[in-house]
């Protein structure tokens, strides 16, 4: 069944030869945009902008070109991601230049723990299989930390800050929330005869959803269910159950509206952002405008006016992208974010081991969800929720937690074969 | 610094047609060459996988061999593949965390296993409760399997198949 040496080594050969072009487009996109924006913002021109933009292309390289050296398994995971955050720091530069350079900062950070998480788990990935309690404890001790002593910013209580740095436990709670789903199911024998099989699973995910909608976290919650939901049409047997939490989603959803507020707020706003155009429907019209002078191609970096959009850094990134570079570079990044998730599902279906083959599936629908909630959140197809797109928006909690989801998943994608005792035998 | 802003100002910023600048039109021509740099972008990505995909044996990890169901599918009330790849090392029985998982109760959590050593395929016991057959005999140790022997896992009937 397996196809000649010759034609493989051939396939070998064309794919390096597509990587290396991959890697000249990369900089090519890089050094272009960045050329412009910089001629854009001239005035504020001077060593320290053009060190930034050499960091941005170096780094890019350096780790394009470190992933086929140090890292087993899937190269395209890094490419895409370092694609994806170039159009997005391009346009944060453009936007303003320190929160670019601040950016530049986590993202030499977060290159750092995608290849630290990787090797963590190399080393000591054994012995977290079965820690399924220690990684939920994580999750809820890191929210409701975050509820008590949490600072509200925009209409969530999702900040913590020490000292002189602030981040969102949220966003790191994912990182433990899959560890959490993937333990589960690895051990789905024990808990099936103790603690009530996927009930458990249920209810705990239900907890920290509940705690989410107390923090004002919508998006997060969201992302929480859809990952619990693909985990259980991947690796449960029951659809009543699978019919249950559907149902149950709608009921708690709808609970939850006539509870809460600013979930209201929200409801209303997208409904008819109209009724209050200068107050709150203002940002959904401001990106609805954008997108639309941006037409199919936009109009060109540094003539469009992304700034008019309260937050175009952190959660409107995608409409400021469109504004100046067109609706074709917005089908485009979400191109970028579905082969994302087709590798992490491939990476899945290959995986052996039972606890990387739910830790994949997990990342990627994570990764998927967050971006559909905030395309549509943008497009206003859904409610805002307040999230930002994975790699491409402003903010370091968001930027290193996905790079270590990432490194996280590149280990995973070496499929591993258990080993079995067979010890018995003379 | 300044003069360099200035000429900077001088040479892309100097209105040349009506109120056409050098900045507007290089920004207009490339946001065309960005889309189609991102595009081209994904297209090599999606022709990498592909090539991925091409590469792949029909089945990838498995070594050819595989284990056929004899026992008819319908009469089995619970779920059993047809087919099952065999690879290095696999355990059969009714825990999910066996390879070839098979929710039968009279299957034990660990049933038996088979693995590959010196290039053949061994079948073992692991002192199940209800047994395992090789052609009819009750397995003890590890043993050979060779083309076409049948497996019976308490009464289900599998044909070990080499492949290729």
């Amino acid at each position: 069944m397996r196809r000649p040496r010759l034609a493989e080594f051939a396939a070998r050969n064309k794919q390096r030869e597509y990587f290396s072009n991959v890697k000249l487009l990369t900089f090519m996109f890089q050094l272009l945009s960045m050329g412009l924006v910089l001629l854009n913002s001239r005035q504020s021109l001077n060593v320290n902008t053009l060190v930034f933009t050499g960091l941005l292309i170096g780094l890019t390289y350096l780790s394009n070109v470190l992933v086929m050296r140090y890292t087993k398994g899937d190269n395209y995971l890094i490419i895409i991601a370092n694609m994806l955050f170039s159009i997005g720091i391009v346009m944060l530069y453009r936007i303003n230049p320190a929160l670019g350079q601040r950016q530049l900062l986590f993202y030499a950070l977060g290159i750092a723990v995608f290849y630290a998480s990787y090797y963590f788990l190399k080393y000591t990935g054994r012995f977290w299989q079965n820690k399924t309690f220690l990684f939920l404890g994580l999750s809820v001790a890191m929210l409701l930390v975050t509820l008590v002593f949490g600072r509200t910013l925009g209409g969530a209580t999702n900040w913590i800050g020490v000292g002189n740095v602030q981040f969102q436990p949220s966003e790191f709670t994912k990182i433990t929330f899959a560890f959490f789903i993937a333990a589960f199911y690895a051990n789905h024998d024990f808990f099936q005869k103790k603690l009530g099989g996927s009930l458990f699973l249920m209810g705990a995910t239900y907890l920290l959803i509940g705690i989410f909608f107390l923090q004002g976290e919508l998006g997060t919650a969201v992302v929480f269910f859809a990952a619990m939901i693909c985990a259980m049409i991947a690796f449960d047997k029951s659809r009543l159950l699978l019919a249950a939490n559907i149902g149950l989603a709608f009921a708690g959803l709808y609970l939850a509206y006539l509870l809460f507020d600013h979930i209201q707020v929200r409801f209303d706003i997208w409904l008819d952002p109209w009724a209050d155009p200068d107050g709150k429907g203002y940002q959904i019209l401001q990106s609805l405008f954008a997108i639309a002078s941006g037409g199919l191609f936009g109009r060109g970096i540094g003539l469009g006016s992304p700034g008019s959009i309260p937050l175009a850094h952190s959660d409107f990134i995608f409409a400021s992208i469109i504004e100046e570079m067109g609706i074709f570079m917005g089908i485009a990044i979400s191109l970028l974010y579905l082969i994302v998730f087709y590798r992490g599902l491939k990476i899945s279906l290959a995986q052996p081991n039972r606890f990387y083959k739910v830790l994949s599936l997990v990342i990627s629908m994570m990764f998927a969800a967050q971006a559909a909630i905030v395309i549509g959140g943008v497009l206003k197809l859904i409610p805002l929720t307040g999230m930002v797109l994975p790699f491409m928006a402003h903010g370091g909690s968001s930027l290193l937690s996905s790079f270590i989801l990432l490194g996280v998943l590149q280990y995973s994608s070496i499929e591993q074969y258990p080993e079995v005792e067979l010890e018995d035998e003379e | 610094m300044d003069t360099i802003v200035s000429l900077i100002e001088r040479i892309f910023y100097t209105k040349l047609i009506g109120s056409l600048d050098l900045y507007t039109m290089l920004a207009t021509l490339f946001k065309y060459v960005f889309v189609i740099i991102v595009l081209y972008f994904i297209y090599l990505i999606v022709r990498m996988i592909y090539l991925d995909i091409e590469q792949m044996p029909s089945d990838s990890r498995g070594s050819g061999a595989y284990l056929h169901l004899i026992t008819q599918q319908t009469k089995l009330p619970f779920d059993v593949q047809r087919e099952y790849p065999l690879y290095q090392i696999n355990t059969i029985g009714r825990d999910a965390s066996n390879h070839i998982a098979i929710a039968y109760p009279y299957l034990s959590g660990k049933h038996a296993s088979i693995f590959l050593k010196d290039g053949s395929y061994y079948i073992e016991d692991h002192a199940s409760a209800n047994g395992t057959l090789l052609n009819g005999q009750k397995v003890d140790g590890a043993l050979p399997l060779k083309n076409k022997d049948i497996l019976t896992f308490v009464d289900v009937e599998f044909l070990f198949m080499v492949g290729e």
